[in-house]
């Protein structure tokens, strides 16, 4: 894929760099000297594309017309709604993906500018850190779907509400599943007779309810 | 008419002080308080300090009552985003903003936008006082 990443600020470069980890091709787009000057240090020269990415002549300098995806990732929010609506209107661009600085400009970021993709950082940050605020021992690995579903994983202790009951009677909330149970460090997949036992470590995938329900049958004993 | 203007610079300033002195009721809209010392004294509008991106503060403004919107401020991609939404969103019948940097010219014709182009135009007309014939006797 190629990949056109606009601003090489701190989630501009750590993209680009997981980017290049990954074999795609990627140009990231940047203007500012002393960022420029933190990029020719952390990443290859030819992946740095010096100019602003709202000129159009450096959007063209860059191939914007034959990328697959645009990474809007500057730090005003203004300039990441620009970038995706005329990276789709004038260069046919694909796929639109912007970061969101402001939370009160969140509301722009969809299809009145042809942003596919809006990643309000400040939102999912505070969502992560009201759950680990509240659900004790239960750590998330994973965030799906712009943080709707939450891949979860617990130790159960000793005492816990689910200790001794089949999977198939534990009352689960839908839109949860538990992925695998690993005990003894195997990986057991988890069937309806099999009964939690303390000390197993649970991965489940759910949603804000779920958790919710995860922590008081697999947390300790209030 | 009820117009909003975006940006209290000198062109949003001149442009309130024109509109209010032909009869017309004017919201100015700036993210900077202190921008609003531009307005002349006599100045009998609404001032509002906020940040223009706000779905809150265009509504506050009372952007789904304006016949017109200018966005002046003097940044491209906010007069581009602010008249697009004017636009597209609220259905502001008239909408004009204003191009600071000569270089976003050919990208607010992609919003379909009514664009002045101040620097742009000022410089060709410079240009243009520069090189008419001077009588006989000058260099």
């Amino acid at each position: 894929m190629f990949v056109v990443v606009a601003g090489g600020g701190r989630t501009g470069a750590q993209l680009t760099r997981y980017l290049i980890d990954q074999q795609h091709e990627v140009q990231v787009i940047e203007h500012r000297r002393e960022v420029l000057a933190h990029l020719h240090r952390e990443l290859p020269t030819e992946t740095i594309y010096e100019g602003n990415a709202t000129d159009p002549r450096v959007l063209h300098g860059v191939g914007i017309e034959r990328a697959n995806v645009l990474a809007a990732c500057t730090g005003e929010d203004a300039e990441n709604l620009s970038l995706c609506f005329i990276a789709r209107e004038r260069y046919k661009v694909p796929r639109t993906i912007a970061c969101i600085n402001n939370p009160r400009s969140a509301w722009l970021f969809d299809a009145k500018f042809h942003v596919d993709v809006a990643l309000n950082q400040s939102d999912i940050l505070a969502k992560l850190i009201e759950q680990e605020m509240s659900l004790g021992d239960m750590m998330t690995l994973l965030k799906l779907r712009r943080g709707r579903f939450s891949l979860v994983s617990e130790k159960i202790p000793p005492g816990a509400r689910a200790v001794g009951v089949p999977l198939r009677d534990l009352p689960l909330p839908k839109n949860s599943v538990i992925a695998a149970i690993i005990r003894a460090g195997e990986i057991v997949i988890p069937r309806g007779p099999l009964a939690f036992a303390a000390g197993d470590e649970v991965l489940a995938i759910v949603d804000e309810e779920g958790a919710d329900v995860l922590a008081s049958l697999f947390g300790p004993a209030r | 008419m009820f117009i909003v203007i975006v940006g209290c610079g000198r062109v949003g300033s001149e442009l309130a002080s024109g509109l209010q002195g032909k009869g017309h009721q004017v919201t100015i809209i700036d993210h900077v308080g202190a921008s609003f010392r531009h307005l002349p004294p006599d100045y009998r509008g609404r001032t509002i300090e906020a940040e223009v991106l706000s779905e809150q503060v265009l509504q506050n403004a009372g952007i789904e009552q304006a016949s017109g919107l200018a966005a002046v401020t003097n940044s491209d991609p906010v007069n581009a985003v602010v008249g697009h939404v004017a636009r597209t969103v609220y259905g502001v019948p008239n909408v004009v903003v204003r191009n600071y940097d000569p270089r976003w010219q050919p990208l607010f014709e992609s919003f379909g936008l009514d664009v002045v182009s101040s620097t742009a135009w000022g410089a060709s007309r410079i240009e243009e006082l520069l090189e008419r014939p001077r009588p006989a006797g000058g260099r």
